[in-house]
């Protein structure tokens, strides 16, 4: 080994010892800042995928679907869904003004998620609804989550004649608690699962 | 005749009064299997529920800011809060048993929350407390590392004079 290949050797050897002590701290300082911050929020169908979302609705029958919300906020959050229905007329969330449904909330459901955490629930909905023959329209009773029922009984779908059918949206808001108002604030997300009431 | 009408109204008095007095004596029982909340203690119950969520929120949101894992926590804290839910929508359908029940449900669920997030916060600080002595230790040992390369680069080089001319 000539003097030059020493001198390398040298180099690279200290050059490695260095890397291997500064490991640790450089796994710690070598971050790259975060600069997005949002959530995500999804439905899916009963195989996971997004082909099979439940749309012609029969009476009684169970559909499942699978509801996540993903957190990149950076701090630990506490989310609440709010499930509303809508008929054509009633009001919707609007993401262009960013405003929510002005219709009451079936139900919540509460989540809190991690910062960089995931939770995906599994729902099982099912409608109890009657055809009213002489107004030609459909009038909801209720509308069964997860075992748990909610009350629709003001809720009535006209027949629809640009869809040919009656229809009805099951959407859901998200919300997110803000510990500075110390309230629940529209998070600007909502998902629509848009239904046919078949009779 | 006297006697058979006599015999009777006898017996049904007989029977009436020992049923009555098992009725009332069971009736106290029973009362304390059923559930009978008015609107205000299921607004009450359903309201401690929700302000005991927002303490246990606060407290993970210490915990995960101190940099402990929370997702222990926060599963308790997921029950909980669909517990919450579940007695929201019972008041509001009017169950008030239910309702009451299950915020009661929801606030037992997190008897110890505050206590393990303690506990967890606690030992966040402890694992910082260590990586900020490993840091320094990384830190440090790297300019030894460094600077002894340095010495060592110097020495060699003034011992055999000619390494700097490979």
């Amino acid at each position: 080994m000539n003097l030059s290949e020493r001198r390398i050797l040298f180099v690279v050897v200290s050059g490695i010892l260095i890397l291997l002590v500064a490991s640790p701290a450089l796994s710690r300082l070598l971050i790259f800042p975060r600069t997005e911050f949002f959530t995500e929020f999804w439905i899916l169908d009963s195989n996971h995928g997004t082909r099979d979302y439940p749309f012609n609705v029969t009476l009684t029958r169970d559909y499942n679907v699978f509801l996540g919300i993903a957190n990149r906020l950076g701090y630990c959050a506490y989310y609440s869904v709010e499930v509303k229905f809508r008929n054509q007329t009633q009001s919707a969330p609007s993401r262009f003004n960013h405003t929510s449904s002005s219709l009451p909330a079936l139900c919540n459901i509460s989540a809190f998620v991690a910062d960089q955490g995931v939770l995906e629930q599994p729902l099982t909905l099912s409608f109890v609804y009657q055809y009213n023959e002489s107004l030609s329209r459909v009038e909801l009773r209720s509308l069964e989550l997860n075992g748990v029922e909610s009350n629709l009984n003001n809720t009535t779908i006209d027949w629809d004649l640009k869809e040919n059918g009656f229809r009805g949206v099951l959407f859901f808001e998200l919300w997110i608690y803000n510990g500075t108002s110390s309230s629940f604030q529209y998070h600007d997300r909502f998902l629509s699962l848009r239904l046919n009431m078949t009779v | 005749m006297f006697v058979k009408t006599f015999f009777w109204i006898l017996l049904f008095l007989i029977l009436f009064g020992s049923c009555s007095s098992l009725n009332s004596a069971y009736c106290v029982k029973a009362r304390e299997n059923i559930l009978v909340f008015s609107e205000s203690e299921a607004q009450l119950a359903v309201r401690a529920a929700e302000d005991r969520i927002l303490v246990c929120y606060e407290a993970a949101l210490d915990v995960a800011n101190s940099g402990a894992n929370v997702s222990a926590l926060l599963l308790v804290l997921n029950e909980a809060g669909a517990l919450c839910s579940r007695a929201k929508l019972a008041y509001q359908n009017g169950d008030f048993d239910s309702a009451t029940s299950l915020a009661t449900l929801s606030v037992e669920k997190l008897d110890s929350f505050v206590d393990d997030a303690r506990f967890l916060e606690q030992e966040a600080s402890r694992q910082q407390f260590l990586d900020l002595v490993v840091l320094a230790a990384s830190v440090v040992a790297t300019v030894v590392v460094f600077v002894v390369s340095v010495v060592a680069w110097l020495v060699l080089n003034r011992k055999f004079g000619n390494l700097r001319v490979a």
